[in-house]
């Protein structure tokens, strides 16, 4: 019980970084970035590649090497979601949403596609230099990479809500997502504004991906569609653009899924987070929470 | 009889009929002129895309519903087969009509919650549910066979014939395809499918002309799913094996882009999107099937971003052609369908008790009362800020009030929605023209007159003549509408095309199509000219003349003076005078409101 | 000084402007009046720049405005008090006038400033942490002002102040106005209620229909009969 509880915890650290992505982008220009999924991807791939090279660098300090790994990871997602705004969502922003979500969709398929190609259709094992020891917590037990993973979801998001809280900049983001044309007046370049949006987004969708493939060993090209749509959920269960109802919801839902593998196998999980999705929308659609206005994003 | 000039055959060239004929030509003639197998197995999946991508049309391109599991309704009738054949030995037209009714279930159950909605809701539940559905597949071993699937269903026979080789399935295919293109055709052209476009365009202006939004987007929904589970059925059976990897959420994926790259809201757009997808991925074949989503992104974005209407654009279904003009006067109201309207002698039609509505902090509305008696003109004026649009949408239905009561005709409309109270036969139009920028301007008038459609999408589906005379008659009807507005010459012209009057004008024509007791106009006369206003005032006192009961915001005077029996004005939420025009315009708290003090 | 010469915009093919061209100069209040739908919100669109006119020029200070970029007017010294308040409804009263000082720099200039505002209007500066949507319409008015005032403008345009307020609220919002005036600020108000603003501006421009009918000091203006005409269309006597 306890065990699944900790397990739970753990899962929902990356929900609540997926979550947090959709919701930000959505709070601005209601828009569900599907494109934030291959970001997840793209993130786990390149710390393939990069935490073996940094390892190589730093040898004897597998936890500098790694955490640099995904720091830069995070930075190089990032920037690719900037890319992403600038390319698929800023030509087509004044077309009706349902293009928008097709072009965010694309660039999805396009990126696993390309991922697919460039470097193999099959899993591929992720290796972590560091001592991934086992330990012992509340009559369970978590490794160490568990706990690195629920360190950064919570260092992550205590950084993003302070941000968009208590910084200028944040202020403008909130504003933005508020009144459009009074922002404008006010001098603030909404395009750069949504540009960074979309960057900020793509950080945590790599930086949870290399989290969650370093953790369980494994990556696998499509390994963001199941987990984005319980990002999505976790957004919508929360209530979609607030910060807090992200990691309500990735929290919660982490929590529920690994509950339910009393009841069921673990393959069904995916299946659980789709039920709360269909009930949560059915009869609670703005989300479990009332959104408080002032961490908005 | 017209003679046939150049000009005509050109015309004749662009008629959808020609061409559609001329392709079914080519596609019975295929199997007699090129009888290789390996061309019909290909022809058979081009169908089979083909009818995936006309019935996904049906629901993103008509009704703009983004389903991004659409695959999964084709998943549900191969597994229904493939389960029913293999545990029962069911036949393949056995297995139809179950699978049938399995999809209806199932668009039911998914599309219910979700369609009430805001419509990117709908996708992402969309996907959901497909990846469901394949995970079901994929881990349900017992039933579904997991990973390997099913096979061994029985052979299916038709007229004595067993089905097993291409050349004998390339007929059943083309049968169903054109039945499906036949139907989505005429659900298209008839009201239900204006309903969708203009759902798709303008909820707002929809539900004000009377179409229940989830009703349609439901209708939309389950009919395009139930051309993914039916063929999903023949599909089973013409592979012989049901398998997850024909149900991943790439092939959703794939009828997508089919469907976008082809022209969303095309039909032949649709079907060559559906062929194109077979022939591409055929090609890639010899190269290398994993590019093949690399290809199609590609080429989705290209189309997205450079090409937003697709290689086949759709075009406007419904054109006036000078020929069917009739030559009897013009008239402006059905005195039929005007009969058939209740019309007993109320105190008042319309009547607002104490109303009040909040926005925020601000009280935008407080205690107003009013009552419009039947063939009234009622003209509400006031400064900007008023309450005046707030007041309409109350009447309307798109705001509810705190406190306060509205009736109509005696009876209360505050639990009716929006397009219950314009069934009621109340009309509005809007502060800005909520034309449907797809449709023309004759099809924006028949659309208007949705509520005088009863017919459901079956009868349209199946072409019953009854609902075909009411569709010819509605149309004869906009086109009377037309002419009494002068708007005949643009008739075939698109909102955009239009100048400003007559795109004010077409939003009445609209109204009137709906045959309505009552006209809430919000600033008809804003941004007209002088001359303009003047014929507007003609026009709507036309209108009255014909029974029907006008209630007006504007705040050109001289419109205002010229036609109003009567004037309230507002100022800050509140009724500050009420009664004949000289009266009210003279009143010192309205010469206050608006000049200030 | 501002100048705008022979400015037309269109909204979708109707014209909403037909060449307009009028002048503010240097610490003048000019009001620009006139019914619903004559364009003076759009006038003052065109100007920060949130509509584009497809002819005609708009000069600030000898730097042409028409081609720049919507959110770098405030930059230049223009800030727009939009229509109908406008406020971020979900953000505090604080975080709103915070947002106005987005363009300054430093946190003394943004402390002084907020400082000098909620001087003009005392009585919501005890409200700082209140959302801005919860607040009356007239309170909202007041912060929109101050949101538009915090970053020292040189030039302000004010849209329509008296929306749905008493005269009394117009007048006390208004009363900023000539304190604006002598520390130099240029004004453009547009307003419906004509009488306030004509009380309150040096110089007023008619407009009627996309076109500029009549320019006059406000104070002869304000005794005029063609003003009634110009509002009511001749049928008040």
């Amino acid at each position: 019980m306890l065990q699944e509880l900790l397990n739970g915890i753990v899962v929902g650290a990356s929900y609540t970084l997926l979550a947090l992505g959709f919701s930000i982008v959505y709070g601005l220009i209601r828009l569900i970035n599907f494109a934030q999924v291959s970001l997840y991807t793209l993130g786990a791939y390149l710390a393939l590649y990069l935490t073996p090279l940094f390892a190589s660098w730093l040898p004897g300090h597998g936890w500098v090497a790694f955490s640099l790994s995904v720091a830069v990871c995070g930075l190089l997602t990032g920037l690719v979601g900037v890319l992403v705004a600038a390319f698929a969502w800023w030509p087509i922003r004044r077309a009706p949403t349902i293009s928008m979500l097709v072009s965010s969709l694309a660039v999805l398929i396009l990126i696993e596609a390309l991922i697919e190609v460039v470097v193999s259709p099959l899993p591929m094992v992720v290796k972590v230099p560091v001592d991934n020891r086992v330990h012992e917590a509340l009559g369970g037990h978590y490794s160490s990479l568990q706990a690195a993973m629920l360190v950064g979801g919570v260092a992550l998001t205590f950084l993003l809500y302070n941000f968009i809280r208590f910084t200028k900049f944040g202020r403008a983001i909130r504003a933005t997502a508020s009144n459009v044309d009074s922002a404008v007046v006010l001098g603030v370049n909404v395009t750069s504004t949504t540009f960074v949006v979309f960057g900020i987004a793509g950080a945590l969708a790599g930086v949870s991906g290399v989290l969650v493939s370093s953790t369980y060993g494994v990556a696998s090209f499509t390994m963001g569609e199941i987990v984005g749509l319980k990002g999505f959920t976790a957004a919508v269960l929360g209530g979609m653009g607030s910060v807090w109802g992200a990691v309500v919801g990735g929290f919660t839902l982490g929590i529920i899924e690994s509950m339910s593998t009393f009841l069921l196998p673990s393959q069904w999980t995916a299946v659980v987070a789709f039920g709360i999705l269909i009930l949560v929308l059915a009869f609670r659609p703005t989300g479990l929470l009332r959104t408080r206005a002032s961490d908005r994003a | 009889m017209r003679s046939i000039g150049p000009i005509a055959v050109a015309r004749r060239f662009r008629d959808p009929r020609w061409y559609g004929g001329a392709a079914l030509l080519a596609a019975v003639l295929l199997p007699f002129l090129v009888p290789s197998s390996y061309v019909l197995d290909i022809a058979d999946d081009m169908m089979i895309w083909a009818v995936l991508t006309v019935g996904l049309n049906l629901v993103v391109g008509y009704s703009g519903l983004l389903d991004l599991g659409y695959i999964a309704f084709f998943a549900i009738g191969g597994y229904t087969f493939g389960v029913l054949g293999t545990k029962l030995g069911m036949t393949m037209w056995e297995s139809i009509p179950i699978a049938a009714a399995l999809v209806t279930v199932s668009s039911v159950v998914i599309g219910i919650p979700t369609l009430r909605l805001k419509s990117d809701y709908l996708a992402i539940m969309t996907l959901g549910f497909g990846e469901i559905i394949f995970l079901t597949a994929n881990n349900l071993n017992g039933l579904t066979g997991g990973p390997n699937g099913l096979y061994q269903m029985p052979v299916p026979r038709l007229f004595g014939l067993t089905l097993n080789e291409p050349g004998q399935f390339y007929w059943l295919l083309l049968a169903v395809l054109l039945v499906a293109v036949i139907v989505v055709s005429r659900l298209r052209g008839s009201h239900v499918g204006r309903a969708w476009l203009a759902i798709r365009q303008d909820d707002l202006a929809a539900r004000a002309s009377g179409v229940e939004v989830v009703r349609y987007k439901l209708l939309a929904y389950m009919g395009g799913a139930v051309w993914a589970g039916l063929v999903g059925v023949i599909f089973a059976a013409k592979q012989t094996i049901v398998s997850p990897t024909s149900f991943q959420f790439s092939q959703s994926f794939y009828v997508l882009s089919a469907v976008i790259i082809g022209g969303m809201g095309s039909v032949p757009g649709a079907i060559a999107g559906g062929f194109l997808f077979v022939a591409i991925s055929e090609c890639l074949q010899g190269v290398a099937q994993t590019y093949s989503s690399v290809v199609f992104s590609v080429a989705l974005l290209a189309v997205i971003l450079l090409r937003p209407k697709g290689l086949w654009p759709a075009s406007a279904h419904a054109r006036y052609e000078s020929a069917a003009l009739s030559s009897s006067p013009a008239v402006l109201l059905d005195a039929e369908a005007a009969a058939s309207r209740e019309r007993q002698a109320y105190p008042a039609l319309l009547s607002v008790e104490r109303l009040s509505v909040r926005f925020g902090g601000v009280q935008a509305l407080s205690e107003v009362s009013l009552s419009v008696g039947s063939s009234e003109i009622v003209s509400v004026i006031g400064p900007n800020g008023a309450g005046k649009t707030t007041l309409l949408n109350l009447i309307s239905g798109f705001v509810r009030p705190d406190a306060g009561k509205i009736e109509f005709q005696g009876r209360s409309l505050s639990r009716l929605k929006v397009e219950a109270r314009a069934r009621l036969g109340i009309a509005r139009t809007f502060q800005t023209p909520r034309l449907l920028a797809t449709l023309n301007v004759l099809e924006n008038v028949m659309q208007g007159a949705h509520v005088s459609f009863t017919a459901g999408a079956l009868s349209v589906a199946l072409g019953l003549s009854a609902q075909r005379r009411r569709e010819r008659a509605r149309r004869e009807r906009a086109i009377e509408i037309l002419r009494a507005l002068d708007l005949l010459p643009v008739a075939n012209s698109l909102p955009t095309q239009l100048s400003y009057g007559d795109e004010r004008r077409c939003e009445i024509a609209r109204c009137l199509a709906l045959e309505p007791l009552i006209i809430l106009l919000d600033e008809p006369a804003a941004g007209m000219s002088a001359k303009e206003t003047d014929d507007l005032g003609e026009l709507l006192l036309r209108v009255r003349s014909l029974g029907v009961t006008l209630l007006l915001i504007d705040h050109d005077m001289s419109l205002v003076g010229k036609v109003s029996d009567r004037v309230v004005a507002l100022d800050r939420g509140t009724q500050v005078a009420a009664g004949s025009v000289e009266a009210v315009l003279r009143d010192p708290a309205v010469v206050q409101s608006y000049l200030g003090g | 000084m501002l100048q705008v010469q022979g400015i037309e915009v269109a909204y979708a093919g109707a014209l909403a402007l037909r060449g307009i061209s009028f002048r503010v100069e240097e610490g003048e209040i000019v009001a620009l009046i006139g019914a619903n739908g004559a364009g003076k919100t759009t006038t003052l669109k065109a100007i920060s720049g949130l509509v584009r006119p497809r002819k005609g020029r708009i000069l600030w200070n000898g730097t042409e405005l028409s081609s720049l970029a919507p959110h770098k007017a405030i930059a230049l010294g223009i800030s727009h008090c939009r229509e109908g308040r406008q406020l971020f409804a979900d953000m505090t009263l604080k975080e709103n006038l915070l947002m106005g000082a987005y363009t300054l720099r430093s946190r003394k200039a943004v402390a002084r400033n907020l400082e000098r505002v909620l001087a003009f209007f005392p009585e919501v500066g005890g409200r700082l942490n209140q959302l801005a949507g919860t607040l009356s319409g007239g309170e909202q008015q007041m912060v929109a002002l101050m949101r538009a005032l915090i970053c020292e403008p040189e030039l302000l345009l004010l849209d329509e102040p008296s929306l749905g307020l008493s005269p009394i609220a117009t007048k006390r919002i208004l009363s900023v106005l000539p304190g604006l005036s002598r520390s130099g600020t240029s004004v453009l108000l547009v307003e419906q209620n004509a009488v306030q603003a004509l009380a309150f501006s040096n110089r007023a421009y008619v407009l009627q229909v996309g076109e500029i009918k009549l320019e006059a000091k406000s104070a002869d203006l304000a005794n005029d009969k063609g003003l009634q005409e110009a509002y009511m269309g001749g049928l008040v006597v």
